[in-house]
C-alpha cells in the first residue's frame, strides 16, 4: 500500500483520457453548442485533475494585485523598468512565419518587446504598468527580458539585480568596464528609448553596437 | 484600430515584414500578461527579488519559445503553463526537493510528455480520484494539488490562493485529509461487505 501522500498525489495526476491543460482549456472557451466543448465539460467534471489544473489556470489569467500585494508588485515592476533598455538593436533580424527558432537570443527580445506600445485592455488590467504609456516605461517586464542579459550575473552578487535601491548597476559588472563606476542611464537615453514606441518612431539611438544601457539603467559605455 | 484578441495580434506579428511594427505588436501581447506573471511569480516565491529575476527568465523563456506555440490553444494558457513550470521549477530547485533523477517539467512543450506515468490505474487509485473529486470543495481540491501535487510549500499556496485564514493552507489540508480519510474508511467498509 502506497502511503497517503504519494496515493494523494497519484489520484491527482493526469489520467489517461487527461487532454493536455491547453487543449482542454481551448475546448472550453468554444461555443456551448459544439461537441468538443461539452465533452471538455463532461471530463472537467469527473475529473480532479482537470478541474484543479483549468480552475489554477483561470486564476492566473484574472490575477489582480491585493493591497497587501500591491507595494511589492510595484517594486518588481520599478525594478523590471530600470533594466530593459534596447542593446544590440543592429542586430536584429526580421522575424518570418517561419524563422521563430532562428530568433530565440535575449538580444533581440530587447529590440522586440521595449518598445511596448500601450495597449487599452493590458492598461485597464495591470497595477504594475498603471500610470505608464510609453515602450519600455510601460512595459517593464518586457523591458526585463527585452535586456537580453539573461545570461550574465553581476559577478560577486547572489542577485542579478543590485538591491540596494540606488538605480544604479553593481559595481561589478561581468558587461562592463569594470574599473569604471557604473552610472545611471542619462535623461537623454531614456528619452530616446522612449521615443521608439510612438507612431512612426525611429528605433532607439545607440551609441555603438556593444551594450549601451547595462543591467539596471547604468550606461557602460 | 478595433481589439486584437491575443492570437490575433501574434499571428499579424508572424506574418510581419516590418521589424518596428513586429516588435510593437509582440510588446502588446506580451504586454497584456506582464501583471498576471509578475503577481504569480510574487505570490509563489513571496519574496520580491526572486519574483523579478524569475519573470525575467518567463519572458525570455516566453518569447524564444514563441515558435512553439500552435493555434489549437489559447495563448493565456500557452503562457500560463511556461510561468506555472517555471516557477515550479525554481521553487522546487530552491528547496532542494527535488529529486536528482526526476527530469524538471518541460517548459516549451508543458503538456505534451505528461502521460508518462507509471504508476498502476488500480481500484484504490480510481477511488481516491473519485473522493477528491466528489467529497472536497474547491478550495480543498486547489490546496491539495497545489501542496501534494505540485509540490507547492504551503505558505506559497496561501498565497497564490489568497487564503486568510490564520493557519493559511494548511487549515484545508487537516479538513481534506479528515474528510478523505472518512471517505475511505467508508468505502473499505463497504468493500468489506461485498466480499463477506
Amino acid at each position: 500500500m502506497m502511503p497517503d501522500r504519494d496515493l494523494i498525489r497519484a489520484a491527482l495526476q493526469a489520467g489517461p483520457d487527461c487532454p493536455p491543460l491547453q487543449t482542454l482549456a481551448y475546448q472550453m472557451g468554444l461555443g456551448s453548442d459544439t461537441l468538443e466543448r461539452r465533452a471538455a465539460e463532461e471530463h472537467v467534471k469527473s475529473c480532479v485533475h482537470c478541474s484543479t489544473q483549468l480552475a489554477i489556470s483561470c486564476k492566473f489569467e484574472s490575477g489582480a494585485a491585493r493591497p497587501e500585494e500591491d507595494e511589492s508588485v510595484r517594486w518588481i515592476a520599478a525594478q523590471m523598468r530600470s533594466t530593459g533598455i534596447l542593446n544590440n538593436a543592429g542586430r536584429t533580424r526580421n522575424l518570418t512565419p517561419d524563422g521563430w527558432r532562428r530568433v530565440g537570443k535575449p538580444s533581440l527580445l530587447a529590440a522586440a518587446l521595449a518598445v511596448a506600445t500601450p495597449d487599452r485592455r493590458g492598461e485597464s488590467q495591470t497595477t504594475t504598468t498603471r500610470g505608464h504609456t510609453r515602450g519600455a516605461e510601460r512595459s517593464p517586464a518586457l523591458g526585463a527580458a527585452a535586456c537580453g542579459r539573461t545570461s550574465w550575473r553581476p559577478q560577486g552578487s547572489t542577485g542579478r539585480f543590485p538591491m540596494d535601491g540606488s538605480g544604479r548597476c553593481c559595481a561589478i559588472c561581468s558587461h562592463c568596464d569594470r574599473s569604471r563606476p557604473h552610472h545611471p542611464v542619462s535623461r537623454q537615453n531614456r528619452n530616446d528609448v522612449g521615443a521608439s514606441s510612438g507612431p512612426g518612431a525611429q528605433p532607439a539611438r545607440l551609441r555603438n553596437d556593444a551594450a549601451v544601457v547595462c543591467y539596471r539603467g547604468g550606461s557602460v559605455r | 484600430m478595433g481589439y486584437r484578441s491575443d492570437e490575433e495580434l501574434l499571428e499579424q506579428a508572424r506574418g510581419c515584414v516590418d521589424a518596428t511594427v513586429q516588435k510593437e505588436l509582440l510588446g502588446q501581447l506580451f504586454g497584456r500578461y506582464e501583471s498576471q506573471v509578475t503577481l504569480w511569480c510574487f505570490r509563489l516565491t513571496g519574496d520580491r527579488s526572486s519574483a523579478a529575476d524569475l519573470v525575467q527568465d518567463i519572458f525570455v523563456r516566453a518569447y524564444e519559445s514563441l515558435h512553439s506555440f500552435r493555434g489549437d490553444a489559447k495563448f493565456s494558457t500557452w503562457l500560463y503553463t511556461i510561468t506555472r513550470n517555471h516557477c515550479l521549477n525554481d521553487v522546487r530547485r530552491r528547496l532542494a526537493r527535488w529529486v536528482s533523477t526526476t527530469e524538471p517539467l518541460s517548459e516549451d512543450t508543458p503538456d505534451e510528455d505528461r502521460f508518462d506515468l507509471r504508476l498502476e490505474w488500480s481500484d484504490e487509485l480510481r477511488q481516491m480520484r473519485k473522493m477528491l473529486n466528489e467529497t472536497l470543495d474547491e478550495t480543498e481540491r486547489l490546496v491539495m494539488t497545489l501542496h501534494y501535487f505540485e509540490e507547492m510549500p504551503l505558505e506559497a499556496v496561501s498565497r497564490l490562493l489568497g487564503l486568510r485564514n490564520a493557519s493559511g493552507a494548511k487549515a484545508y489540508i487537516v479538513s481534506a485529509r479528515r474528510k478523505l480519510k472518512t471517505a475511505v474508511a467508508r468505502w473499505r467498509g463497504w468493500q468489506m461487505a461485498r466480499k463477506k
